[in-house]
């Protein structure tokens, strides 16, 4: 599922993995092969999420080989709408439309840009993606999927207690938030009836 | 931008789940006439990967570090080699050894004078049909002979030959090592290359196939030892000879579906009549309630709770992959024949299934 209102998260701009354009140093685009390296790359670029902040550096060796890293370029497809929810993304640099499609057409709902992130409901369960989001310009994104977190939950479980606690409180404020809205909205229509 | 799914023609994706069945079962045969050695070795170490997979994971589970949990299974796995090795062999030795001699000098034409005079006496319908002349029984027991001789002969030339030994001991260890150490991290690596249009779907269908691979061999693993266990009890409790040869033999071929415990009777069948002397019709009856019974309780308790086995493949087509192992790779590619044929049907059946829900066409 994807939240329209996908919350946006701060990045220091001083950081060299940060999101604006060139200051993201060339060598990030390849593969590292020294676990080290690869874990503080993947901290400084997770550790603003809500999901994966305040973990420890051994949390975090835990973690680092869990997460994919991808690239995909203008107009190409992250994924569709109608598919098997697998996991989340978040956006490291670029940005992405949120296409829904109503009554057979393909409509425009929503930009997300570095820093945020979708699809967190398909960690929990797999649940058909409820839109189809199309990168806008070369985007580089890191995921992180349900197969790798239940294999987490199994070997590590107290680490992965955190992450699907945090998780829990993510889509319980996006609950409170829907909740909220939706309670404005029959405000408003009773109003007007009146 | 409408990035709308198209659809496409049903032929179309039978032409390329056919198509993706040959061109794999193809370049399998191939390979493994190619290079049948490495990946003999190969298929044991990915099947020892899966054996000690979960025991890994209990001990990660339970906090001990990755490799640590790795190298204390790999002792305690060379314990129980050593203690089987110094238990078991030298009974199997023995007992191996003992029935070559009795097979050896069996009169093999008064077991049949005798069979067609138990056959008088009780079944006589029977009797007129399947009697023979001594000679003409003897011309079909050599045939016999002969056969289970040359299937012996290659069996042992493919164990001592194809697998080297000192090869399959120190190669299998250390494969099987990486692959548990390191297993994820090298299906990441691979995943890493996959294009964006099949990333999901690929990450996806790895898992299910790791898990559905390693829920089959385990199953057939855990059921094989119950069943060769319960056989191997329950002849030692009967008093038949060679109980403990007998119960392996049973455990092993019951790993081949359908027709793995039928294949099994006849040696145990055989070798309970040529052992027992005077009591050979009430043991071998006695065996076959055994052997009935024990699939009776493999069927109604250890396959509903290891239901994960549950592979749909058709006997005929099983019949077809033994006989390709058999070929093969001798008496092993007949057992491996099975799992690998099974892990070949779940790859296809879950890529193309993958594929569907994709919409990759």
């Amino acid at each position: 599922m994807i939240e329209k209102n996908s919350k946006k998260v701060i990045i220091d701009p001083s950081d060299e993995t940060s999101v604006s354009g060139s200051s993201i140093p060339v060598e990030w685009l390849q593969i590292s092969f020294s676990k080290e390296k690869r874990v503080s790359d993947t901290r400084r670029i997770l550790s603003n999420l809500p999901l994966f902040e305040n973990l420890s550096m051994r949390q975090w060796r835990e973690l680092s080989d869990l997460f994919h890293k991808r690239t995909f370029t203008k107009d190409e497809i992250i994924f569709k709408n109608g598919t098997p929810g697998l996991g989340m993304y978040a956006i490291i640099d670029g940005s992405v439309a949120v296409y829904e499609n109503e009554d057979g057409v393909d409509v425009e709902i929503a930009r997300l840009g570095s820093g945020d992130f979708f699809g967190e409901m398909s960690l929990v369960e797999e649940v058909e993606r409820s839109a189809t989001i199309v990168a806008l310009e070369t985007t580089r994104l890191i995921g992180i999927f349900r197969p790798q977190l239940k294999d987490l939950m199994h070997r590590r479980p107290q680490l992965g207690l955190i992450i699907i606690e945090r998780l829990a409180r993510i889509l319980t404020s996006r609950l409170r938030e829907a909740d909220h809205r939706l309670a404005m909205y029959k405000r408003k229509l009773s109003n007007g009836n009146k | 931008m409408n990035p709308s799914v198209t659809d496409t023609n049903p032929i179309y994706r039978r032409i390329f789940l056919v198509t993706i069945f040959l061109v794999v079962l193809l370049a399998f045969i191939l390979s493994f006439h190619l290079i049948s050695d490495l990946l003999v070795v190969l298929i044991i170490s990915v099947i020892l990967t899966y054996v000690f997979k979960p025991c890994v994971a209990y001990l990660e589970h339970r906090g001990v570090h990755r490799v640590i949990s790795i190298v204390s299974i790999f002792v305690l796995g060379l314990l129980l080699l050593a203690f089987g090795a110094w238990f078991f062999v030298p009974i199997l030795i023995e007992e191996g050894a003992a029935l070559i001699d009795r097979l050896k000098s069996y009169d093999f034409v008064q077991l049949h004078s005798e069979f067609v005079r138990f056959l008088d006496t009780r079944l006589p319908v029977l009797s007129g049909l399947i009697s023979m002349e001594p000679d003409q029984a003897q011309v079909w027991l050599d045939r016999i002979s002969a056969a289970s001789t040359t299937f012996l002969q290659q069996s042992h030339k493919f164990l001592a030959g194809a697998i080297n030994i000192i090869a399959l001991a120190t190669l299998v260890p250390f494969l099987t090592f990486f692959f548990l150490k390191d297993g994820s991290v090298f299906m990441k690596r691979f995943i890493e290359k996959i294009p964006n249009r099949y990333f999901e779907m690929t990450l996806s269908l790895a898992y299910r196939i790791d898990r559905q691979m390693g829920n089959y061999i385990l199953s057939v693993l855990v059921e094989s030892a119950v069943i060769g266990v319960m056989t191997w009890v329950a002849l030692e409790i009967l008093g038949i000879k060679f109980a403990i040869v007998l119960g392996l033999l049973n455990g092993l071929l019951n790993s081949i579906p359908f027709f793995g415990p039928f294949i099994a009777y006849f040696p145990i069948l055989l070798v309970v009549l040529i052992t027992s002397g005077d009591a050979a019709v009430s043991n071998m009856i006695w065996t076959m309630v055994i052997l009935i019974g024990v699939q009776i309780i493999d069927n109604v308790f250890a396959k509903p709770l290891l239901i994960s086995r549950s592979v749909n493949i058709h006997p005929a087509t099983v019949l077809l992959a033994v006989l390709i192992g058999g070929k093969l790779a001798g008496a092993l590619g007949m057992f491996i024949a099975v799992p690998v044929y099974a892990i070949i049907m779940v790859i296809i059946i879950d890529s193309y299934d993958h594929l569907k829900r994709y919409k990759i066409f």
